[in-house]
């Protein structure tokens, strides 16, 4: 029957996501994830703190042994976020409520120090660093330094930067040092964990989405197969927009859930933010992940992340034609399963490599289908390949695809009769570029 | 309009699974096609609607390939079902909407076939539960003040049959031209059977063209026009089914009395085929032999009940040309 191979494609989608929403199973995840999601940001504000812990301190007692003087810390304490802090020299109780204890006192080099109790909170060591700075701001003034200088000498650059071949090393001189500006080579390594745990992040939120889908995929074609429903539906639709439609339902069934984890911790965090202080959360999210979603960032990520999981859910598709009975539809995840971890291992390895993984392999990582999707997205976000390899990426999986369902159409119409023991990829390929398909 | 099938010819490997098949429908009415296990019936019909790959012949519907661009097509597949987990409204109108049909006519469609199959308490539960509602059985109809909503029902939650006139109704959802049925009465009882002869007659009257596959030789005995024989993969007799019986001649005599009729029987020299209480079913070369049994019955006094002299029904050609086949092959 000489049809449109994809007509058709539409209507399948349509009634594969429809009957998964409709799923009592698929709702009850759904529900157990949205719970998740909204007690993630009351649990972590709860296990990590917030960021300011010496904010509960409301009186501050220091045994100043310096000549500097002291009148402006309570301001200085309020405009960095403490409450008001009431500053008390010279007394030092044994204990007190809501308060920490200090000593101003000079060290063997001459440089004072802010000292507090062995064994103190990071809290007391947060406020011991903001009273040191407030001393040595104060030491700047007496020295005749004007506040503006004094903003520009205690503001230097971050020195996270990237570390790639041509950028220098950026790094802050301590007074009276001479800041050195050293170029970094080739076989410098340098590890960057905003970026790891950002790879990290990503690839394990897509090895999920892609093993949830696949199984989606194989779950479906091998149910359909069972119900003995395969020639119904070939009579009305070609086998290519079966399959398609499938795995588009099921990769945005499988997206459905990510949308309701982050929009449920979105939710979680804007709500949390109104009775419980998240700040602590908010820097470590912050400092953690160091995100950039420009806008020509997230289109690459987008792209290439569709490309890879149709790819996947095509291969899922031809995995699961090859069963005759939902008994062999685990054997039929074994491949998918093999390609996405290598795909998440080889991002994780590339990235843990650093600039070790630069060149022609990144460029490579970002052309080979499976692998690109867990690699290209971040290798541009962070500059590690233009967008030249990221286009014939793409180009690569096109046409990776196209022929996946091909063969995929060919494949599925030739399993009509078949009802044997699982086939095999190799086979499956082999029945695919062999006579005997759909004509 | 008119449905022409030549030369069909499929093989897996070495085996012929299909050869040389070729038959012509010039007018509405019921095609059948005819076969014992494993012949090839299957595989034809798949070839014929372009599921599986011929591997030679054509198959022309109004002188064009027959695909669904061509010809509105309804086919019930001897391998059928149904998706087990999901509702049955909601699988009628994807399967109506596969084939081009808008939601709103399948609805009504389906509604139509649903009383005719008398399907209607699994398509419309609500309707169903509202009627015993209003019969008097609030108790177990109502429910925090209001008609119970009855969840739609699954698949999975009818019987065998009624799952069965759910599928025979997916192959009319289109209203299709060319209608084929592999096997539609398997499997189902006396009354169902019943109730899809009916919308089959219907569709006869409406002028459609059907192929049938069945085993049932008596039903498809009772629609069809024009048969093929397929035994071991090629067409062993083929034509218009009268012109098949006449050409047996009336050579089947049914025979009931009161008396022992088996000396006569052996004296004529007649085949019996099976004997029960005086009540015989003979085999004779013609009428002149049938005549002269019923002279000597006659003659020596033993009451007849029952003489009927008949062509052969279809069974018991199927029997004879399919067994033919397979003394020849010994």
């Amino acid at each position: 029957m000489k049809r449109n191979t994809f007509a058709g494609t539409g209507k399948v989608f349509r009634f594969t996501l429809v009957q998964l929403l409709k799923s009592k199973a698929n709702i009850r995840s759904m529900i157990i994830m949205l719970i998740l999601a909204l007690a993630s940001i009351p649990l972590l504000s709860l296990i990590r703190g917030n960021a300011g812990e010496t904010s509960s301190v409301s009186t501050i007692y220091i045994d100043n042994q310096s000549s500097v003087s002291l009148t402006g810390l309570p301001k200085y304490l309020e405009e960095s976020g403490y409450g008001s802090v009431d500053v008390k020299e010279g007394e030092m109780p044994e204990k007190a409520k809501d308060a920490a204890a200090f000593r101003i006192a000079p060290g063997e080099d001459g440089r004072l120090n802010v000292e507090t109790a062995a064994g103190s909170s990071a809290g007391d060591l947060g406020t011991a660093s903001l009273i040191a700075s407030y001393v040595y701001r104060q030491q700047l003034l007496a020295a005749g330094f004007t506040e503006k200088q004094i903003d520009t000498l205690t503001s230097s650059p971050d020195h996270w930067a990237d570390t790639r071949s041509g950028y220098v090393k950026i790094y802050e001189p301590a007074p009276g040092e001479n800041g050195e500006l050293s170029p970094i080579s080739d076989e410098d390594f340098s590890f960057d964990q905003g970026r790891y745990n950002v790879q990290l992040g990503f690839s394990v939120l897509l090895m999920m989405v892609c093993i949830l889908s696949v199984s989606f995929v194989i779950r479906s074609v091998v149910e359909e197969k069972a119900s003995k429903l395969v020639d119904l539906l070939m009579v009305s639709v070609e086998p290519g927009a079966l399959l398609l439609g499938k795995v588009l339902a099921s990769l945005v069934y499988a997206l459905l859930y990510y949308v309701i984890l982050l929009g449920g911790a979105a939710l979680s965090r804007a709500v949390t933010g109104l009775f419980m202080d998240i700040s602590g959360t908010n820097d470590f999210l912050a400092n953690t992940l160091r995100l950039d979603l420009a806008p020509d960032k997230l289109a690459v990520l987008l792209i290439t992340s569709f490309l890879g999981f149709l790819a996947f859910g095509i291969l899922a598709g031809l995995s699961g034609a090859g069963c005759a009975s939902l008994e062999d539809s685990s054997g039929a995840m074994s491949l998918c399963m093999f390609l996405i971890m290598a795909g998440y291992m080889v991002s994780i390895f590339a990235t843990a490599l650093g600039s070790a993984a630069g060149g022609g392999m990144a460029n490579a990582f970002c052309i080979i289908p499976v692998l690109s999707m867990f690699s290209a997205p971040t290798m541009y976000m962070y500059g590690t390949v233009g967008i030249v390899p990221i286009v014939i990426g793409w180009a690569v999986q096109l046409v990776f695809i196209f022929l996946l369902l091909r063969l995929a159409a060919r494949v599925y119409a030739n399993l009509i009769i078949y009802k044997g023991k699982r086939l095999g990829f190799g086979r499956i390929l082999q029945m695919g570029l062999g006579k005997g398909a759909r004509s | 309009m008119s449905l022409i099938v030549s030369h069909l010819h499929k093989k897996y490997g070495s085996k012929v699974v299909v050869e040389d098949l070729s038959f012509t429908m010039d007018r509405p009415g019921v095609y059948a096609l005819l076969g014992t296990n494993g012949a090839g019936k299957t595989t034809s019909i798949r070839m014929m609607l372009g599921m599986l790959a011929k591997d030679g012949g054509e198959v022309l519907w109004n002188g064009e390939p027959l695909t669904t661009d061509s010809c509105n097509i309804g086919y019930l597949a001897e391998e059928r079902g149904l998706y087990p987990k999901y509702a049955l409204m909601d699988q009628l109108i994807y399967f109506a909407g596969l084939r081009g049909v808008p939601k709103e006519e399948a609805k009504a469609r389906i509604r139509s076939l649903a009383r005719r199959l008398e399907v209607e308490e699994y398509l419309y539960p609500e309707k169903y539960t509202a009627s015993s509602a209003m019969l008097g059985q609030k108790k177990q109809a109502l429910r925090f003040g209001g008609v119970r909503k009855e969840k739609p029902k699954l698949a999975e939650q009818l019987s065998k049959g009624n799952q069965q006139k759910i599928q025979f109704m997916t192959a009319l959802l289109s209203d299709p031209e060319l209608i084929v049925l592999d096997e539609p009465l398997s499997g189902l009882d006396p009354v169902n059977t019943d109730l899809i002869r009916d919308v089959i007659r219907d569709e006869i009257a409406k002028g459609k063209y059907l192929i049938m596959s069945s085993h049932q030789m008596a039903t498809v005995e009772e629609f069809c026009t024009d048969i093929t024989i397929l035994d071991r993969s090629h067409a062993v007799l083929q034509g218009n089914l009268n012109d098949i019986k006449k050409s047996y001649g009336r050579v089947h005599l049914h025979l009931k009395c009161e008396a022992d009729a088996m000396p006569f029987i052996s004296a004529a020299g007649i085949t019996v085929l099976s004997e029960k209480e005086n009540e015989y079913e003979l085999k004779v070369s013609g009428e002149e032999q049938a005549g002269g049994l019923l002279k000597a019955l006659i003659e020596a006094g033993v009451p007849i009940i029952t003489y009927d002299l008949r062509e052969p029904s279809l069974h018991e050609i199927f029997v004879e040309k399919v067994g033919e086949e397979h003394v020849h092959e010994a």
